[in-house]
């Protein structure tokens, strides 16, 4: 199992998803949508939400873990901003797997690729707790 | 030290709580879900999250730490709610985030937010001096359950 490479989650960041994010999270900060705003502070163009980048890992690890599994941990680290227009790829691969009292953990290092192969988000981790099989 | 230095290690070990006035709700897990365009049955078909072991359906986990719709309070000129930030400025940008989730989520969880601010450091970057700011969130629901904490990191440019 480890070694194991998650299937990839592919998310096309547009416009409309980042002031749906900013909605749905009650976050109204102008960074994400104000183009005039963001430029008189020094920024090329509104960005993404770092944290919505956190949202599509945790949908990498549950979608690849299955629906028994419970997302324990998810760790990430921003490098290159997100920006309207990118194609984001959320991929991973199993690193550990242990036996404990709560359950079976499997950890997984995660990374985020742009369509110009840059690091968007690294590194990441998740730890996910799966029943053992006597819980079934 | 910086200014900013200066300003930002005063906010450490400063705290504000924030009692949601209302239950978290299925509409916010399913507007987060389309947001996020994550359509996973745990998060939006009850009756598939109870074949689950699940007694309703779950926020997807991210939710509670992304959300500030705990805050009752009104937009500041910069967009944030009025009140969110123990910064005292919101120009800050995000390094990073640790998640750790207890519990799942539910609709009729209400929602207790516990802010703290742990550390205030500077660092030499790619780009010159940063100050990063660590921040720390527990997030309970109205058992005083612990349902997830959410370690922050921010970063702010010193030297202007």
């Amino acid at each position: 199992m480890i070694g194991d490479e998650l299937m990839p989650v592919v998310k096309e960041v547009g416009m409309a998803r980042m002031m749906a994010y900013g909605a749905a999270t009650w976050d109204f900060v102008r960074l994400h949508y104000d183009a005039d705003y963001v430029r008189e502070l020094g920024f090329e163009a509104p960005f993404v939400d770092g944290q919505m980048v956190g949202g599509f890992l945790s949908q990498l690890v549950q979608d690849w873990a299955g629906p028994d599994a419970f997302l324990r941990k998810l760790a990430f680290r921003n490098r290159v901003m997100a920006y309207p227009g990118d194609t984001l790829i959320c991929r991973g691969i199993v690193t550990g797997v242990s036996a404990t009292n709560e359950g079976g953990m499997v950890e997984c290092d995660l990374w985020v690729e742009n369509q110009r192969n840059e690091k968007v988000v690294d590194v990441a981790s998740a730890l996910v707790r799966f029943p053992l099989k006597a819980d079934v | 030290m910086s200014d900013l230095l200066d300003s930002l290690k005063k906010t450490v070990g400063q705290e504000v709580v924030f009692h949601a006035p209302e239950e978290m709700g299925k509409p916010s897990i399913r507007q987060y879900a389309l947001a996020v365009g994550d359509f996973n049955p745990l998060y939006l078909d009850t009756e598939f999250a109870k074949t689950r072991g699940l007694r309703d359906v779950m926020a997807p986990p991210t939710l509670v730490c992304d959300t500030w719709q705990y805050i009752d309070s009104d937009i500041d000129d910069k967009g944030g709610l009025v009140g969110r930030g123990l910064a005292g400025e919101s120009n800050g940008l995000r390094a990073g985030n640790e998640y750790e989730f207890f519990q799942p989520v539910y609709p009729d969880d209400v929602i207790t937010a516990h802010w703290k601010v742990k550390d205030v450091y500077e660092s030499e970057g790619r780009s010159g001096s940063l100050v990063f700011q660590v921040l720390e969130a527990n997030f309970y629901n109205q058992r005083g359950e612990l349902l997830a904490r959410n370690t922050e990191t921010m970063f702010y440019r010193a030297g202007e």
